[in-house]
């Protein structure tokens, strides 16, 4: 089918060569992978931190965006990256997996590298207004959530 | 492949800097071209001689399609869908056409650029906001889509379009519709009900086969407005004005014997009728209630239980007083010395009275007192203290009471939009029983031949009016008495020894 064509392309490109920073973890099926991004400078916010994606795909993709999540693992150790746009429960607030900001041209690769520039660029060592009281209410799959991309700056 | 790696590095190092940089590299205007192999991977491909790069800045920040050198026969490489990543050499028969729709690199299977832009469409409709814009995600050029016009499907769309934009006005315009016209069916039964099939089809027009009479198209719905708003204090200050309109209006041409009024005329007159009850009963009968309620409170004399009590009281007052407004304003009349009439014996009633009461007024009067100042209120003043107090400041504090009241309890105010709606058909009824109870030929217009004069009662209008004041009066007559009666024989309660035998008795009955 259309999406599971597409994703054993991307699979084969990601097992073959991937960008630094960003490895492949899991792909059992083609709907959900997980993927691991690391920040390749010196951000004193993620150093030597490896943080765990996991992408969810509907039948729909490459035309819908998939679920990008962080998770959080104890074995090996993940945390959800500090950052204005990443919730604690490792939702992200990003356009790019919107409704709006998603095209087909987007992959799983080059969505790791914009969440990998995305950690890279950041200074801020906080967590986005309201995150405890989205993080207990939200029971919404991250797709669903009306975000507001206010700020592009970060 | 070897020279990727570093090509990669650089690249994603560069990203964070300037995402917009990477991505200008992919601003190409030539075909795309790629490798054969299936692992080149590269749906958007940078040619190391791209040197028409602009440094335009890319409006898409992210780097979805990274720069890739490639040096060799680029120009053979197939064509690669940036949907569905296939390229050119997997394509069957089934496959549909490519299209590169967009000065850039990408290219596409038709049918993928068809399924996107439903998608965009789709989602689109879903904010309802105008038709969606498609373009290419890389180089934001607009994508042309040729498609069959057909004025239907567009006017469908713009017609669905401005519903959508219209539903919460339209809600609006429909809920204030059905209570106009819930409203004009009132006012329009009132009118039935209170001057009859007859001189209601005549007075609205109904008979001339034009249709109702369009001045009453804005009447007829102001009646139960005018009714509910009549129950109101804020009324008082405004009805007395209206009559001076009518007679201004109506001015020197109005013509007929003055005996017995007309219905305009008797509407007119109203108001001021409504007034005068209301201040006879705010100053003759108001506070011997007040007196007659106090005095059934526990420990009469004492403050504690008071401002309690009041309460419920002003609120039955407030009742009452909106009965009397109710009558006056309905579009109906009332016949002034009739209403005199009916009112006057009630209050000569209460006036006799008055002697009896004297004391319960002083007590009122204290306890409006107490009411300005509660701190006061736990000494226990003498019952004369404030005797003295005079007759209009005790006024000026129940009006404000009521004021304050008319609409600050929950219940009362459905109780007193439903004694206003229904006065109407009160009235009627009263009519109705006089029409009965009243001498035949009070009720009767006079025949050519009989002598007695025109009178008022004769219609069923002035029935209905001089019925819905006779109610007014009858209940405030009733009110009074069950309280008077109420205060009376709460001095002769007395609690009843226990009787041994008795008390056995009704042990064992109980």
């Amino acid at each position: 089918m259309f999406a599971n064509k597409r994703l054993g392309k991307e699979l084969a490109k990601i097992q073959e060569s991937l960008p630094p920073g960003i490895d492949f973890v899991t792909a059992p099926d083609f709907q959900q992978w997980e993927m691991d991004i690391r920040v390749l400078d010196a951000n004193p916010l993620y150093l030597d931190q490896t943080y765990r994606l996991r992408f969810r795909f509907s039948t729909n993709y490459p035309i819908e965006a998939p679920e990008v999540i962080f998770i959080p693992l104890s074995q090996p150790p993940r945390t959800i990256p500090i950052h204005p746009h990443i919730y604690s429960n490792g939702i992200i607030c990003l356009d790019l997996l919107g409704t709006q900001g998603w095209s087909p041209v987007q992959n799983v690769e080059s969505v790791c590298m914009s969440l990998q520039s995305m950690l890279t660029g950041n200074t801020k060592n906080e967590r986005p207004p309201g995150d405890e009281e989205f993080v207990r209410r939200n029971t919404q799959r991250p797709r669903d959530i009306r975000f507001v991309y206010e700020d592009s700056s970060v | 492949m070897n020279s990727l790696p570093p090509q990669r590095q650089q690249s994603s190092q560069q990203l964070p800097s300037s995402p917009e940089a990477s991505s200008s590299h992919q601003r190409r205007s030539s075909i795309p071209q790629s490798t054969t192999s299936e692992d080149s991977q590269t749906i958007l491909l940078n040619h190391p001689s791209s040197s028409e790069s602009s440094p335009k800045p890319e409006p898409q920040r992210k780097q979805q399609s990274r720069p890739r050198i490639r040096t060799a026969d680029s120009n053979n490489e197939p064509r690669k869908c940036w949907i569905c990543f296939a390229d050119e050499t997997e394509d069957t028969p089934t496959s549909s056409e490519w299209r590169s729709p967009c000065p850039c690199a990408l290219t596409a299977h038709e049918s993928c650029l068809l399924d996107w832009v439903a998608d965009l469409e789709n989602s689109q409709n879903r904010k309802s906001s105008g038709p969606p814009k498609i373009e290419c995600p890389q180089c934001k050029a607009k994508i042309t889509i040729a498609r069959p016009r057909s004025l239907v499907v567009e006017g469908v769309r713009a017609l669905q379009r401005a519903t959508a934009r219209f539903i919460l006005p339209f809600t609006f315009v429909t809920l204030a519709g059905t209570v106009v016209t819930g409203c004009w069916m009132h006012g329009f039964s009132t009118i039935y009900l209170l001057f009859g099939p007859e001189d209601a089809e005549r007075l609205l027009g109904i008979d001339n086969a034009v249709g109702i009479n369009s001045k009453w198209a804005l009447g007829l719905p102001l009646i139960p407005l005018a009714l509910i708003a009549a129950r109101t204090r804020y009324a008082d200050n405004l009805l007395p004005i209206l009559p001076i309109f009518y007679f201004a209006s109506t001015g020197p041409q109005r013509d007929g014997p003055l005996w017995p009024p007309s219905a305009s005329m008797t509407v007119a007159i109203l108001p001021y009728i409504r007034a005068a009850y209301n201040e006879f009963y705010d100053r003759v009968c108001a506070p011997r209630e007040k007196a007659w309620i106090k005095q059934i409170q526990p420990r009469a004399g004492d403050h504690g239980g008071d401002e309690e009590q009041e309460q419920p009281h002003e609120q039955q007052n407030e009742f009452e007083d909106g009965m009397d407004i109710g009558l006056d304003l309905q579009v109906e009349i009332v016949e002034e010395e009739e209403e005199r009439e009916n009112g006057q014996p009630a209050g000569n009633a209460r006036e006799e009275e008055q002697g009896q009461v004297n004391q319960g007024q002083d007590r009122v009067q204290d306890q409006n007192q107490n009411q300005n100042q509660p701190v006061e209120g736990d000494q226990a003043h003498p019952p004369n203290r404030h005797q003295h107090v005079n007759q209009h400041q005790h006024q000026h504090q129940n009006q404000n009471g009521v004021q304050g009241l008319v609409l600050n309890n929950f219940f009362s105010l459905p109780q007193t939009i439903m004694g206003a709606l229904i006065f109407p058909s009160i009235s009627a009824a009263m009519g109705a029983l006089l029409q009965v109870a009243l001498p035949r030929s009070w009720t009767t217009p006079p025949g050519r031949w009989d002598r007695y004069p025109a009178g008022f009662l004769q219609s069923r209008f002035g029935r209905s009016v001089v019925g819905g004041c006779l109610f007014v009066v009858l209940k405030d007559t009733l009110m009074l008495y069950s309280r008077y009666r109420m205060a009376q024989d709460h001095k002769k309660r007395r609690v009843i020894d226990y009787d041994a035998k008795k008390g056995k008795k009704a042990g064992t009955t109980r």
